[in-house]
């Protein structure tokens, strides 16, 4: 029981590890790319409104804006992820309470982020 | 460009001062881009909830990995803070941003007199190490209550609200300051989740100011919990609340319609 107890802490703090420096290197790259381009386009300009499928579409072309975008995702979405991990390790440790409470939380951002992406 | 090349900058300055202080980095983050760089106040906000994420995630990761925070008291409270910024986030959308300001000076102002007050209990107090269920917490509805309360001004304006968590975990819930401290740490990242989705749907999140911003942020912690064992900041403490109360002033003044300096 105490061997899988440490599990959740060291699954979780892998996340969250991972998750922000994919981040970081995706605005690094992104940032970079758009730091060095030749004509810059003023960004500033207006809201830039996200929608998903517009976001692979530019990503697949290499704009910088999109990967930049999706290092923000990225690190948006780590804590939620965490929390997924957290869940199914709770459950794994056959810990129903914690891991509900997990699927509890999960539910709640899913109310958020969902509609962010349709 | 060269604006998002001084935010990212002045982001890393601000990560940089928010881990040595044991601050978030929204404190610092909504006045240097509202003040300096004239961001929308929502935009401001939606982007220093992202930066909020990359720092609490910086942190709790190392945290999660010493078993100092307390994943399940965590994970139990996050059921209200998620909710309460939800509504905090919904409820800015509503609001006028001069009101958001005033609002954000209030808090300033708490920061500041937390500050002021404050000791370094948690370096020199608390050394003992806690694990999980060696103590009991209590008043967990209040406890809830509270966290609702934490979610709400983490949402409604765009800082982490640990200034509201610590000590309703320290002081409510008996539990002990270090843990508490951990704890929530960890819970910040999922509670400015919630609210960040709510500005990121109503395209509130820039990808530039957010983008570059947070970038800087997540070098400067990176960089300040390297240093932290390293510096004196008893006196950097006391300067910093009168920059609080500063910036405080002009928050209130901007959401008044006069500007003081900028």
């Amino acid at each position: 029981m105490e061997d899988k107890k440490e599990k959740v802490y060291s699954y979780v703090g892998t996340v969250l590890l991972i998750g922000s420096f994919c981040a970081a290197g995706l605005l690094i790259l992104g940032l970079g790319i758009l730091f060095f381009q030749a004509h810059p386009r003023d960004y500033l300009a207006g809201l830039v409104l996200f929608s998903f499928s517009n976001l692979i579409s530019s990503l697949l072309k290499g704009e910088p804006v999109a990967i930049i975008n999706l290092g923000i995702l990225v690190m948006m979405l780590t804590p939620f992820l965490r929390v997924v991990v957290a869940g199914f390790s709770f459950l794994a440790e056959r810990d129903f309470r914690y891991a509900a409470i997990c699927f509890g939380v999960m539910v709640i951002l899913l109310f958020t982020i969902v509609p962010s992406f349709v | 460009m060269s604006d998002f090349f001084f935010m990212a900058l002045g982001g890393m300055f601000a990560g940089l001062l928010g881990s040595v202080l044991g601050l978030g980095g929204g404190v610092l983050i909504i006045p240097m881009l509202t003040l300096v760089f004239g961001v929308p106040m929502r935009e401001a906000i939606g982007a220093s909830l992202v930066c909020v994420i990359a720092t609490s995630s910086g942190a709790a990761s190392l945290y999660v990995k010493k078993r100092l925070c307390d994943i399940r008291l965590g994970m139990t409270l996050e059921l209200a803070t998620t909710l309460g910024a939800i509504a905090g986030g919904i409820v800015a959308g509503m609001m006028r941003p001069q009101i958001l300001s005033i609002l954000f000076s209030a808090l300033l102002i708490y920061t500041a007199v937390t500050m002021f007050k404050k000791k370094d209990e948690v370096d020199n107090t608390d050394n003992l190490n806690y694990t999980e269920g060696s103590y009991k917490t209590t008043h967990l509805p209040l406890g809830m209550g509270a966290s609702f309360f934490a979610g709400n001004v983490s949402g409604l304006l765009g800082v982490g609200g640990g200034i509201v968590k610590v000590p309703v975990m320290y002081l409510l819930m008996r539990v002990p300051l270090k843990t508490a401290v951990a704890t929530s740490n960890f819970m910040i990242g999922v509670t400015a989740c919630a609210g960040a989705f709510v500005y990121f749907s109503r395209g509130e999140v820039h990808p530039l100011v957010a983008g570059s911003t947070m970038l800087g942020v997540f070098l400067g912690a990176t960089l300040g919990s390297r240093l932290l064992p390293k510096i004196k900041i008893e006196y950097l403490k006391k300067a910093f609340v009168f920059i609080l109360l500063y910036l405080s002033f002009e928050m209130l003044f901007r959401g008044l319609g006069f500007h003081l300096l900028f």
